[in-house]
């Protein structure tokens, strides 16, 4: 059973992955999450997060390649107090990556506003969270939708099914399948979110 | 060809993807330099582990082995300690036992070395007209040391094509290998 697919780009090919192995299951399915989010929602992805994320992991690599640099320049003894400060604050800004991408980013794969065409209603937006663990089989997906006219007003929908209703024998991806389960908690969470006014 | 699924894969990655999967490769390189930098910081040697390259420590060391040194200003060199050094025009480290040293006041040190296995001292190997050695001179005095791992080293620098395909090969596979 494979997956229908739209005539035109790359990323329309049948995915097919290794089934064993969990990082790519993960992988693939956020990756279908923000492709039908993007595609066929309309919603824009806010890249904040990973920004943020790439811009300490940038500044570490800085620290490390002054430290190299300024040791070729002035030979070891001469270089000790730079080569200090560099090493601590690299290993200081490393631990601030691990906490970043351990506790804040935990899983977060997408941020996405849906912007009104018509400009009256603020943005809709939208927080994806998927966890698969280890050894195991059943995917965790976690949808926030922040309705934009009232901002208080958040539903939190979760998908959890195992990965091998969305995987067939080789290692396809049945894309439909898993959009239709998508577009369930979608509808659930916007439908939930206009409920509690 | 299950191999190159690793192609889609990178078509596959965005732009943002893309550039992490760099960074990550930075940061595991400069996690290693940092080690290392750090390591030269606290033994307050230049060259904090270096690998016996000749036979003529042993029984003590053996070709291979790794060592790891200290180069403390406070401690002062002491006839019996295994000093490595280095002489004055060539890179090569070596390292020896202190034979014979001279003294004045705390500064000034100079001292003369000869490997356990060798029948002379070292005269032989210093430049032309150097009778002894001097603290500049020395990269540090052997504290631990491993037997057998450096023999890595080694087999690298005799044989430079395999490290350069050992590299490629793995700065390849990280930058590939994706994981969120």
């Amino acid at each position: 059973m494979s997956s229908s697919t739209n005539t035109n780009d790359i990323s329309s090919k049948p995915i097919k992955i290794n089934k064993w192995e969990s990082n790519a299951l993960k992988n693939t399915l956020n990756d279908a999450c923000k492709k039908y989010f993007k595609e066929t929602l309309n919603y824009t992805e806010d890249y904040s997060v990973m920004n943020r994320r790439l811009c300490i992991a940038l500044i570490a690599c800085l620290f490390s390649l002054y430290a190299l640099v300024y040791d070729w320049f002035n030979p070891f003894p001469k270089s000790r107090s730079v080569l200090i400060v560099c090493t601590v604050s690299y290993f200081i800004i490393i631990g601030i990556l691990t906490f970043y991408m351990q506790f804040i980013e935990s899983g977060r794969f997408f941020t996405g506003k849906l912007i009104d065409k018509t400009g009256i209603d603020p943005a809709q937006k939208c927080k994806i969270i998927s966890k698969l663990k280890k050894y195991d089989d059943i995917y965790n997906l976690t949808l926030e939708y922040h309705d934009g006219k009232n901002t208080s007003t958040s539903s939190v929908e979760v998908l959890k099914k195992s990965v091998g209703n969305y995987f067939d024998e080789n290692g396809v991806l049945c894309y439909d399948k898993y959009i239709n389960d998508l577009k369930k908690i979608y509808d659930h969470a916007r439908s939930n979110a206009r409920k509690v006014k | 060809m299950e191999i190159f699924s690793f192609v889609d894969d990178i078509k596959r990655m965005d732009k943002r993807q893309a550039i992490y999967q760099v960074l990550n490769f930075g940061m595991i390189i400069s996690t290693a330099l940092m080690i290392w930098k750090g390591l030269m910081v606290v033994t307050g040697s230049e060259s904090p582990i270096v690998v016996v390259l000749s036979g003529s420590m042993e029984p003590a060391f053996h070709r291979g082995d790794l060592l790891l040194l200290t180069n403390y200003e406070q401690e002062p060199i002491r006839a019996g300690d295994i000093v490595v050094f280095r002489i004055e025009g060539r890179d090569i480290p070596i390292v020896h036992r202190v034979l014979k040293i001279h003294e004045k006041d705390e500064s000034y040190v100079k001292f003369l070395t000869k490997g356990d296995n060798n029948q002379v001292d070292d005269r032989g190997l210093y430049s032309p007209g150097q009778l002894w050695l001097e603290k500049k001179d020395v990269i540090g005095r052997a504290r631990g040391f491993l037997p057998y791992i450096g023999m890595v080293t080694i087999l690298m620098n005799d044989y430079p094509q395999l490290k350069y395909f050992i590299l490629a090969v793995l700065g390849f596979f990280v930058l590939v290998h994706r994981e969120n």
